[in-house]
């Protein structure tokens, strides 16, 4: 009789097996890769910065013609000319251990002069084969095969295997024909040889001639994986063309064919000049690195090998100076191209910058990083897949020596490949501890998913009389609805408006405006709205401008976009506001009252008023008290906003003297609210900038616990920028260098936290009176922001005093755009979604997930492109990896 | 006094030493140079099988890699031998010539270059 369990199918968690940590510990649910040491590794991607590793002397006398390339394990070859010593052949090994290299005995494998080394590591023969010049027999390309042993290195008997006074070597190994592939020239034609290795013994095949007449002896040559085919490059200096020209290499034993020449630079004579070859594996690119035209500057090209052909991308330089000695190798720990090169703009010291490829496509979004302070020559570099390093040798010109050191690419460090997935942890798993991860067949239960969602702006909803002048919004969000207060620009609709929407469906309803001030003649030009969420109304305040511009405050209650209201109060009833943007208001849940601050056309300092309110009207007004009265310099105000930090509880108030000049600097300071008193403490004022300021706009990031002050800095014309603040009780400190939004002189640069996305939204006025929207997110570790490019959001030009504002509607995750005008393409709003990844959603049944590089899990393939598994509820997963 | 490695095909000498040098052409898996005030290498390619090691010699002067045979007993001159820096240039003129690029007044330098090397 067998046991039940015995009769029943292997369920889920019959699929897992037992893995170690390798050590830094593994999340819930979280996929792994397994690594060749057998413990396992959260999936995972994080952020190198370059380094350079300290400078290690490997021959004090020069050594020139270096020549790099990695072997097995943390070992590398580096082959020279030692100078020093009749300029023989010789080789050092270098192990890399972290950022530095120790060097084995050297070891010559030439006991003669020789010139133009070159060396290629093959993997699968675990041999380097080193060809030179032999000056000591004619000046015959030579090559030997060299073994490494520890820090040891070995040679078999060099073999000439060309019988030419020879230039210009380069060597690559082919995997799939398993031979290398020597290229190298005369004085005249390129030539090359495929190469098989016994032993110690090379074995060379015939020679062919791959490019006839009027080349140089710069030459390059590497091995495209993905095709299976060796790329040769070198120079030519006869017309026409002058320049760079390639060709795919067909190789079958060790007889080569070639294919057509294509030309991938066009310059002058020295176009093509110090080239380098390299196979970019992630885009499946090779990749060229070479001088262009007349000033030899640094330029690199990316090609697509198809079938015996290549197609190119646009050449795009990455250095404007001469530049010399030109390497290049592929950087897998990055997957970035990694060009070194001699700048001569910078007194010929040597520099490594990293290529990001998108197909054909190189950009170099990352300044050159420099190896050693001092002019050097020679130098080469290879990457070192074990310690996911790129190594660089040279020669050292003062003092004269053989020098390296150990670089670390800057980059995305990605551990996901589809051979190492091989699945999810059931649980948590301490680091080092071993821990059940779910294998090919077993279901997990509780993955989440990332979400790409992309910006959008949504239609125009058109609020208000679109037959009148509508200006000035101010615009306040509440419980599912919005409240919008403006004036009619038409000199004879007077009194305080406003009109409510609500929101729901994907759009927005609103209903009739309301005109909540007493006496309905009233002329309100400026408003500040407050949501108090306690009682679900709003405190709407505004400019009484047929009152001397004194303050006036109404309490406002919507049943769906249905507004009533309560009296007026005034709030200042002796100062005197002057514009637009002088007053703002603030609820402090905290102590459920109401903060206005305001610029005093009076005495033009910076005050703040603070308010008891019921549900109906205000029921206390407390007395107005300057923000800053520590000199003129910091007090005097035209220009005010505020906002709340729900983390400190404190009230920010920002302000400036717009056109003061001088040190009248855009300032911000923190208050404490006193409910009792009706009154607010302010702390010292700091300078956001240390310049002139308008148009000021503020808001607080829960998320983050920063400040964001969105201004136009009137001291460069008018560019809208953005700076950030942490606020620590009543300090307030600011970030770094303000970022820019929008060059240019431009309005408005409203400002609201998407808690969704956890970015700030932007909404302004822009290029010829445009509306748009730009996000951004806060770096909070230099308390600075940066924001996207500005999308067009109204293309009709809005009208002075037309202010543009936004809200965050966290029902429905998205922002509210709203703007005014004479039209419906002005007076509208915009439903705004803020491009942004969201994390642990759930999953979509039926949908086909893949992992992602940073440890999630995708509806979209990514790169590379690792099978997960089909959702088979929204909270499990079958998988059916590629392990 | 010094000593020599020679080659045994033409008996060409490629290494001169002090000999307080201590030099191993039977170390494996290289011929080692040690003791050779603190420049220490490995020789690849040659070892007891194709070269002679032959101490208490005095190396001519100007004696440079290739330049000279020693026999056991006597020091000679490699025919044919040319300065590798003169014979460098000499290949390197070759390619400067078919350049239009270049000016006569540099390969006319360059080839004075080479008749000072070789003059040397």
């Amino acid at each position: 009789m067998s046991n039940l369990s015995d009769l029943l199918p292997a369920g889920a968690s019959a699929k897992q097996i037992t893995a170690t940590d390798s050590g830094s510990g593994i999340a819930s649910k979280k996929p792994v890769i397994l690594n060749s040491d057998g413990t396992v590794t959260e999936v995972s991607s994080s952020t190198a910065t370059a380094n350079v590793g300290s400078i290690t002397t490997f021959n004090s006398d020069a050594a020139t013609w270096c020549a790099t390339a990695a072997g097995s394990g943390s070992t590398n070859l580096v082959a020279y000319v030692d100078s020093g010593a009749s300029s023989y052949g010789t080789a050092q090994v270098g192990t890399i251990s972290g950022t530095g290299v120790t060097f084995g005995t050297k070891a010559v494998f030439e006991s003669a002069s020789v010139t133009g080394i070159k060396m290629a590591y093959s993997s699968s023969l675990d041999k380097y084969l080193i060809v030179y010049r032999d000056n000591g027999n004619s000046f015959y390309g030579t090559a030997v095969v060299a073994t490494v042993s520890g820090t040891s290195v070995t040679f078999g008997t060099p073999v000439a295997f060309s019988a030419r006074t020879t230039y210009g070597y380069d060597v690559v190994y082919d995997d799939t024909a398993g031979a290398f592939v020597v290229q190298y020239g005369d004085n005249n034609d390129i030539f090359a040889k495929a190469c098989t290795v016994s032993g110690t013994v090379p074995t060379f095949g015939g020679e062919l001639t791959s490019k006839s007449t009027g080349t140089s002896g710069d030459s390059s040559v590497a091995y495209d994986s993905t095709a299976g085919k060796v790329v040769g490059v070198w120079r030519t200096y006869t017309s026409p063309p002058q320049g760079g020209e390639a060709m795919v290499y067909s190789l079958s034993g060790t007889t080569l064919t070639a294919n057509t020449i294509v030309v991938y630079a066009s310059g002058n004579i020295l176009t093509g000049a110090d080239c380098k070859i390299s196979y970019n594996v992630k885009e499946n690119r090779i990749v060229i690195g070479y001088k262009e035209g007349a000033g030899t500057s640094g330029t690199a090209i990316a090609g697509e090998v198809s079938g015996t052909s290549i197609t190119f991308g646009t050449a795009v330089q990455f250095n404007a100076s001469s530049s010399g000695s030109i390497t290049c190798d592929y950087d897998a720990t990055v997957a970035r191209t990694i060009i070194g090169y001699l700048d001569a703009g910078a007194a010929s010291y040597p520099k490594a910058i990293p290529a990001t490829l998108s197909g054909s496509t190189i950009t170099f979004p990352d300044s050159a990083t420099t190896l050693q302070s001092a002019a050097a020559a020679n130098l080469s570099a290879s990457y070192n897949a074990t310690e996911g390093k790129m190594l660089f040798s040279w020669l050292d010109t003062s003092p004269v020596q053989g020098d390296s050191a150990v670089f670390t690419s800057p980059g995305t460090v990605e551990n996901l490949t589809a051979q190492a997935f091989v699945g999810v942890a059931d649980s948590a798993i301490s680091a080092s501890a071993a821990g059940s991860i779910i294998v090919q067949g077993g279901t997990v239960t509780g993955p989440t998913t990332d979400v790409a969602v992309a910006e959008n702006v949504g239609s125009n909803i058109p609020w208000g009389d679109q037959s009148k002048a509508n200006s000035a919004p101010v615009t306040a969000y509440g419980n599912n609805d919005v409240l919008i207060a403006y004036y009619i620009n038409d000199g004879a609709t007077r009194g305080a408006r406003v009109v409510a929407g609500t929101i729901g469906g994907g759009t927005i309803s609103f209903g009739t405006d309301d005109v909540i001030s007493a006496d309905a003649t009233v002329l309100a030009y400026y408003y500040a709205i407050a949501y108090d969420s306690t009682n679900d109304t709003y405190i709407v305040s505004w400019q009484d401008y047929n009152d001397s511009s004194k303050i006036y405050a109404a309490v406002v209650s919507l049943t769906g976009n249905t507004i009533s209201h309560g009296g007026t109060t005034a709030i200042v009833s002796t100062a005197n506001v002057g514009n637009a943007q002088t007053l703002s208001a603030v609820y402090d849940p905290d102590t459920q009252r109401v903060i206005f601050t305001y610029c005093s056309a009076v005495d033009s300092y910076a005050y703040a008023v603070v308010c008891e309110v019921s549900s109906t009207a205000i029921t206390t007004v407390g007395t107005p008290a300057k923000i800053d009265s520590s000199s003129a310099n910091n007090g005097y105000a035209k220009r005010i906003a505020a906002c709340y930090d729900t983390t400190e509880d404190k009230i920010i108030a920002t302000y400036s003297y717009y056109g003061g000049g001088g040190t009248y600097y855009l300032r911000a300071a923190a208050g404490t609210v006193n409910g009792g008193s009706n009154s607010i403490t302010w702390g010292s004022s700091v300078p956001v900038i240390s310049g002139d300021a308008n148009y000021l706009y503020i808001a607080y990031n829960a998320t983050d616990q920063r400040v964001v002050f969105n201004y136009q800095d009137t001291t460069i014309t008018g560019y809208l920028q953005s700076s950030v603040a942490s606020v620590s009780g009543t300090t307030i400190t600011v970030g770094g260098t303000p970022s820019v939004i929008l060059t240019g002189t431009n309005y408005y640069p409203s400002v609201v936290h998407d808690a969704t996305a956890n970015k700030m939204v932007s909404y302004f006025r822009g290029s010829l009176s445009y509306a748009y929207v730009a996000s951004g997110a806060i770096n909070t570790a230099t308390n600075t922001i940066t924001y996207s490019t500005p999308t067009l959001v109204t293309a009709a030009s809005l009208s002075t005093q037309n202010l543009e504002g936004a809200v965050y509607d966290p029902t429905i995750g998205k922002c509210i755009l709203v703007s005014a005008g004479n039209s419906t393409a002005e007076t509208a709003c915009s439903i705004y979604t803020t491009a942004t990844t969201l994390t642990n959603q759930p999953l979509t049944t039926g949908t086909k997930y893949f992992v992602t590089p940073t440890g999630g899990f995708s509806s979209t393939a990514g790169s590379p492109s690792v099978n997960a598994g089909l959702a088979i509820s929204t909270t499990s997963l079958l998988l059916n990896g590629d392990s | 006094m010094s000593q020599t490695i020679t080659r045994n095909d033409g008996n060409v000498s490629v290494y001169v030493f002090d000999d307080s040098v201590n030099v191993d052409l039977s170390a494996t898996p290289n011929a080692t140079v040690r003791n050779n005030g603190g420049n220490d290498f490995d020789i690849g390619d040659l070892d007891s099988s194709n070269a002679t090691l032959h101490s208490g010699v005095t190396a001519p002067d100007g004696w440079q890699g290739g330049k000279h045979t020693y026999n056991g007993s006597a020091w000679g001159d490699v025919s044919g031998w040319v300065d590798p820096s003169a014979g460098m240039l000499e290949s390197d003129k070759v390619r400067y010539v078919a350049n239009s690029a270049y000016s006569s007044t540099f390969t006319d330098a360059v080839q004075t270059e080479i008749d000072r090397i070789k003059a040397l």
